[in-house]
């Protein structure tokens, strides 16, 4: 099964990977992380990106969300190529269009929950309205907590601060990296939840890398990764099918 | 960024604590050697001459070898005497109101039963003529000046503690050997700028003999006349008495006395404590760049979080920028504080030790704290 087979390029993609091949290290140590991948994301779409373990998930996510520059391909942002963009261009573009929850460690330690949610804010040198963030923390839940620090909020309760940081600042695309991976059932739930709210309420743009099939069937698309190519996606599939075609691709 | 760094530090304090403590150590030493070094820098001081408003003196150096080998320049302490012909010159040079020649020797006191006449915290009783007590000035409380070869007046300071009153006669031993006084009179210092010694004052026209340097005087106290600033007085002097000569001004006048205190040892001293605030800031810098290289090592993740929200590099060198200034600020205001304790042993350590003149101490002088604070900021950021 090969990737030309699977995505077509949406011409309304709010985010492009054109031919995009990432590789670490060099000469015989070099790893090929992305093999000429090409793929959309669509405005408004909710997708999971799949794949066993070293199939260049984590990296198809940090190459698109401009953490990661590819070495070769191209992921072209609005009308600019953002291989060719400065560090701190890439970065401030960050800060402004894209949105990120990780697995686990999503907060600073010494910042309350307020503080955590404003900080995209006030890293672009923009003074936060305290009316913005407290919506914001309202939207996941956790009005309440506004000034509780990280380690006084139960892991679920701190993912949702990290939804609500990476919604504050209105992206046009959140990428989720394992969002579920570190919580139990019932919080991976609540969380899974919220991003799919976001995705129908709000229309917002949603890329979430995950292990887990019940999570990834609460997408509109799954994609498949193994060994750095696309292997093929589905279209609103229950957690049997997502199963069944990780299974498949394992052996 | 410095909001998150202020927070971060609050909250990592434990972490932090260790470079404190480092910048705060560091300054301290740094300071408590800068206030010794001010000590050591600063002026001797007016001294016994508290009512001058110049003093003349020998000049103290001396050029050492001859022919070819000349050059050397040695400075002499306490600098040589000058002739007495000399106060009538000085006297004669415009804008000088009153020259008096002074003379000072030792003179050991005992009292009616052969006791030793000694005040707790002085450590010389010094013999003069009786003009030279309005250099201080030293005025009389009791009794009448020194007439003749067989009086004195004696220190208010030295009568109180002897339990001596006008009229007890005493021995005092000067350098042309022992002599019985009577007590004329007892004088009290108006000026105590130097408590580490005591007077006997004996009749102008004894005192050469009695310290045997009959036609020498030791220096010349000059009171300038009436409109003539110091500044000028010590210009027109200068000019009217020639290189032989040194004029110095009432801060400085101490040295004139029994020769400057610090002459011998003030290069070394000054060298010693410069190492020690060296090394100390040296040492300071190493632990706190490990400190932090440490701290940051554990942070790494919490760094990694703060790029990929949205900081630009920039923005992260600012804020640990800013760690490093509020543990800079913090240390280098406990190092501050903890510099005034710490200076008093390392000066009585120095005193112990020979190292520096008896009193010795830590000056007020704030310019040392200003540049320890300046080399904390420099100890947190250098390791950047």
């Amino acid at each position: 099964m090969r990737a030309a087979t699977v995505v077509s390029l949406a011409a309304d993609a709010v985010v492009r990977l054109d031919s995009v091949t990432k590789v670490y290290g060099s000469g015989a140590q070099a790893v090929t992380a992305l093999d000429g991948v090409t793929i959309g994301f669509a405005a408004g779409e909710f997708t999971a990106v799949m794949g066993p373990s070293g199939s260049g998930k984590t990296t198809l996510l940090q190459v698109a969300a401009g953490i990661d520059r590819p070495t070769s391909g191209q992921v072209p942002i609005g009308d600019t190529e953002l291989g060719r963009m400065s560090e701190r261009r890439l970065t401030v573009l960050r800060r402004r269009r894209v949105g990120f929850v990780f697995q686990s460690f999503n907060l600073m330690g010494s910042l309350t929950a307020e503080q955590n949610v404003a900080l995209p804010l006030r890293l672009d040198g923009r003074r936060p309205k305290a009316t913005a963030v407290r919506e914001a923390l309202a939207r996941v839940g956790l009005d309440g907590r506004a000034r509780h620090r990280p380690a006084e909020l139960s892991g679920g309760q701190q993912q949702r601060v990290a939804i609500a940081r990476a919604l504050v600042t209105r992206p046009e695309v959140v990428f989720a990296d394992e969002p579920t991976g570190a919580l139990d059932r019932r919080s991976g739930r609540a969380v899974l939840d919220l991003l799919r709210e976001a995705v129908d309420g709000f229309g917002q743009t949603l890329v979430m890398v995950t292990h887990d099939p019940a999570a990834a069937a609460r997408a509109d698309r799954v994609v498949f990764l193994a060994d750095g190519r696309l292997a093929g996606q589905l279209q609103r599939p229950t957690v049997e099918q997502v199963a069944g075609y990780m299974t498949r691709l394992g052996d | 960024m410095l909001a998150v760094a202020v927070r971060t530090v609050r909250w990592r304090l434990v972490s932090f604590a260790g470079a404190i403590v480092a910048v705060a150590l560091g300054v301290s030493l740094v300071a408590a050697t800068g206030l010794l070094m001010a000590s050591a820098l600063a002026a001797s001081g007016a001294g016994r001459f508290a009512a001058v408003d110049a003093v003349v003196q020998a000049n103290p150096a001396i050029t050492v070898g001859q022919g070819d080998a000349a050059g050397g320049v040695a400075t002499v302490s306490p600098p040589p005497r000058l002739p007495a012909g000399l106060v009538a010159r000085v006297g004669a040079v415009r804008g000088v109101g009153r020259a008096v020649g002074d003379l000072a020797f030792p003179a050991v006191a005992f009292g009616p039963r052969g006791r030793l006449l000694s005040v707790p915290g002085a450590d010389r009783t010094e013999g003069h003529g009786w003009a030279s007590a309005q250099l201080t000035p030293y005025v009389l409380v009791a009794g009448r000046p020194p007439a003749g070869a067989g009086e004195v007046v004696i220190d208010a300071r030295l009568a109180r503690h002897g339990r001596v009153q006008v009229g007890a006669r005493l021995i005092v031993v000067v350098p042309a050997g022992p002599r019985e006084f009577r007590v004329s009179g007892i004088a009290v210092a108006q000026d105590q700028g130097d408590r580490t010694q005591t007077a006997v004052f004996f009749s102008d026209v004894a005192a050469p003999l009695l310290a045997r340097t009959a036609g020498q005087v030791n220096a010349v106290g000059v009171i300038a006349a009436p409109g003539v600033s110091p500044d000028t007085l010590r210009a027109m002097l200068s000019a009217g008495l020639g290189s032989g000569v040194q004029v110095l001004d009432r801060g400085h006048a101490a040295a004139a006395d029994a020769g400057d205190p610090w002459a011998a040892q003030r290069a070394d001293l000054l060298a010693l404590l410069a190492t020690v605030g060296a090394a100390a800031a040296i040492v300071a810098i190493f632990v706190v760049a490990s400190t932090f290289a440490f701290t940051v090592t554990q942070r790494r993740r919490e760094l990694a979080l703060l790029r990929t929200v949205g900081a630009t590099p920039r923005q992260l060198r600012r804020m640990i920028a800013g760690e490093a200034l509020v543990i800079a600020v913090i240390g280098g205001a406990v190092g501050c504080l903890a510099s005034l304790p710490l200076a008093a042993p390392i000066a009585g350590g120095l005193v112990g030790h020979g190292a520096a003149p008896e009193g010795f101490h830590a000056s007020g002088n704030p310019v040392p704290f200003a540049i320890a604070f300046a080399a904390g900021l420099f100890i947190a950021e250098v390791r950047q």
